[in-house]
């Protein structure tokens, strides 16, 4: 597949850029909180070790696959969560998104305002049509971030994932378009 | 980011059987029937995978990529009577995490409306759910494709949402399409498929499905003491119960649990009798056959000859593997019929029937898709 170029996208107050080990810490703290344990688990073992190996590996986008950016306060540069661009497919044109907000950023518009950036940049840059979001249905957070985003809601898969809970959950499908309106 | 990986480690192509088709391995001689399906205009416009095959030697080529991808599993359809392949059904994006997989299908141009998605489609979801212990199949066909969301909606795929602008179809156009899936929990875990009525020709005879008009004759022919004598439901008293036997007869077919036909004279169409298939059951592939004959056309072969065409329809276009029928032992001439169509004497069952003067043993009889031809005279 055609390797994807590290860009750095700004968002207002937020600065989107491909993960560095050196925030390892603050993501190691953020994929603690049982809330990101349960819906968008990150490596199995959760250590500086394996988190620093999971910064590289997300700024690793030489496989075209996926664009993943650390989510930053662009003043003081700390670490407020992740967006995450997979699945890319770039002769169907489409792609899946997926989230995460530090504890310590949370109900501050930080991942709907990150969707909507990388969102833009994919349908720009990449020349995509398409993008997905999947969410558990009693993850109403995440729900609220989709609409926010310009993610339409188009349907309720029934016990469709496996979640970090180890239990099947029906999921919402939320998907937005090159052409739709911005939020 | 959740990951959706597709992995399996499916290698082999299990053979799996339905109602008149069986599911196996591509063969390379299917390669121009491959040929002909993907080049029809109906495959061009719904499946894109296939677009890409212009030449035997592509369908050679996309049979063996298919049959070697192991996050795959893609089966030839071919008729369970002929052997002809007459489409194709599989399961991909296998996601072993969370059970599930999609599938996909097509069936060739010559074979359509005869019910053979359907019937591929089940027998690879019940090939899933089954053996697989997959616990969710998703079916995803483009909003236009209305003869998929049929599909889709008679296999017991619960319609989910519309995904908007989702699939390239290859033709440079973004489809929406439909979401639909089916859960391993879902009520009645295999789809019975409700049926048309089919008529069956039986030399002389034919079996035609019951009309509404038959109601009269029916009604008639019952009144014979010698039917209700070994039919306790039997005789029906009015019009209404008559109408209501046949409006149950219609319900049989529709929700596939069972056939029921007259028996008539082929050329003057006279009724001569009641041949009926029930409790058809997909899983164990056996149903149980009833018959009676009217008083006027007994000692002339009908009911082994309505038995006979009957339960090789069962084995060659339901895929039934064994058909059953017992009758009570003082019923002489239901051992006849039971042992000119073929049906072997398996046991005595006790007290299995309730006749109105009480309890009464029953013979079983059986025969199975394996045993020898029977040649009636």
């Amino acid at each position: 597949m055609t390797p994807i170029e590290h860009v750095e996208i700004a968002a207002g107050r937020l600065q989107l850029r491909p993960p560095s080990d050196s925030e390892a810490a603050d993501a190691l703290a953020m994929l603690l909180d049982p809330d990101i344990a349960r819906w968008n688990a990150g490596p199995d073992r959760l250590d500086l070790d394996e988190v620093r190996a999971w910064c590289r590996r997300g700024a690793d986008w030489s496989d075209g696959g996926h664009a993943t950016f650390s989510v930053l306060d662009a003043t003081s540069g700390r670490l407020l969560g992740n967006v995450s661009l997979h699945k890319i497919d770039r002769e169907q044109q489409d792609a899946e998104i997926g989230y995460r907000v530090a504890p310590w950023a949370r109900g501050q518009g930080v991942a709907s305002a990150g969707v909507a950036a990388v969102s833009r940049w994919a349908f720009g840059a990449l020349d995509l049509e398409r993008i997905e979001a999947y969410h558990a249905v009693v993850n109403v957070a995440s729900c609220r971030v989709a609409e926010k985003a310009g993610y339409l809601f188009e349907g309720t898969l029934r016990q469709s994932y496996v979640y970090g809970d180890k239990r099947r959950h029906d999921e919402h499908l939320h998907a937005r378009l090159a052409g739709d309106p911005d939020p | 980011m959740t990951a959706r990986t597709g992995v399996s480690t499916l290698r082999k192509t299990p053979e799996v059987r339905g109602e008149g088709l069986v599911l196996g391995p591509w063969r390379a001689a299917d390669a121009a029937r491959v040929l002909e399906i993907a080049t029809d205009p109906a495959t061009r416009a719904w499946s894109p995978s296939m677009r890409p095959l212009n030449t035997e030697a592509d369908a050679l080529t996309w049979m063996s990529e298919r049959t070697a991808n192991a996050d795959r599993l893609d089966w030839a359809v071919r008729d369970s009577a002929s052997g002809l392949l007459i489409g194709r059904v599989g399961l991909h994006r296998f996601d072993p995490g969370c059970r599930s997989a999609e599938i996909g299908y097509g069936v060739h141009p010559a074979h359509r409306r005869r019910g053979v998605a359907l019937r591929a489609v089940t027998a690879a979801t019940t090939h899933a759910f089954t053996t697989l212990n997959l616990a969710r199949i998703s079916l995803v066909h483009a909003t236009g494709n209305s003869a998929s969301c049929a599909v889709a909606s008679a296999g017991g795929f619960a319609f989910e949402g519309v995904e908007r602008s989702s699939l390239d179809h290859g033709d440079g156009v973004r489809h929406d399409m439909h979401r639909h899936a089916r859960l391993a929990t879902d009520a009645g875990a295999v789809p019975r498929i409700g049926r048309t009525p089919v008529a069956i020709n039986a030399g002389d005879l034919a079996l035609r499905p019951w009309a509404p008009e038959d109601a009269e004759q029916l009604l008639a022919a019952v009144a014979d003491p010698l039917i209700a004598r070994w039919n306790p439901r039997l005789p029906l008293p009015d019009i209404d119960a008559a109408r209501g036997w046949l409006a149950s007869k219609a319900t049989g077919w529709a929700g596939g649990e069972a056939c029921s036909w007259k028996v008539v004279d082929a050329a003057t169409g006279e009724l001569r009798g009641s041949m009926g298939l029930r409790c058809i059951d997909p899983i164990d592939r056996a149903a149980v056959a009833s018959y009676w004959t009217v008083a006027g056309a007994r000692g002339r072969g009908v009911a082994p000859a309505a038995l006979t065409a009957a339960t090789e329809w069962a084995f060659t276009e339901l895929g039934m593997h064994r058909v059953t029928l017992a009758h009570v032992l003082a019923n002489e001439a239901s051992c006849r019929v039971a042992t000119k169509a073929g049906f072997l004497l398996e046991a005595t069952i006790r007290d299995s029937c309730l006749l109105r003067d009480g309890f009464s043993d029953e013979h079983l009889h059986a025969r199975l898709a394996s045993d020898p031809r029977v040649g009636l005279p």
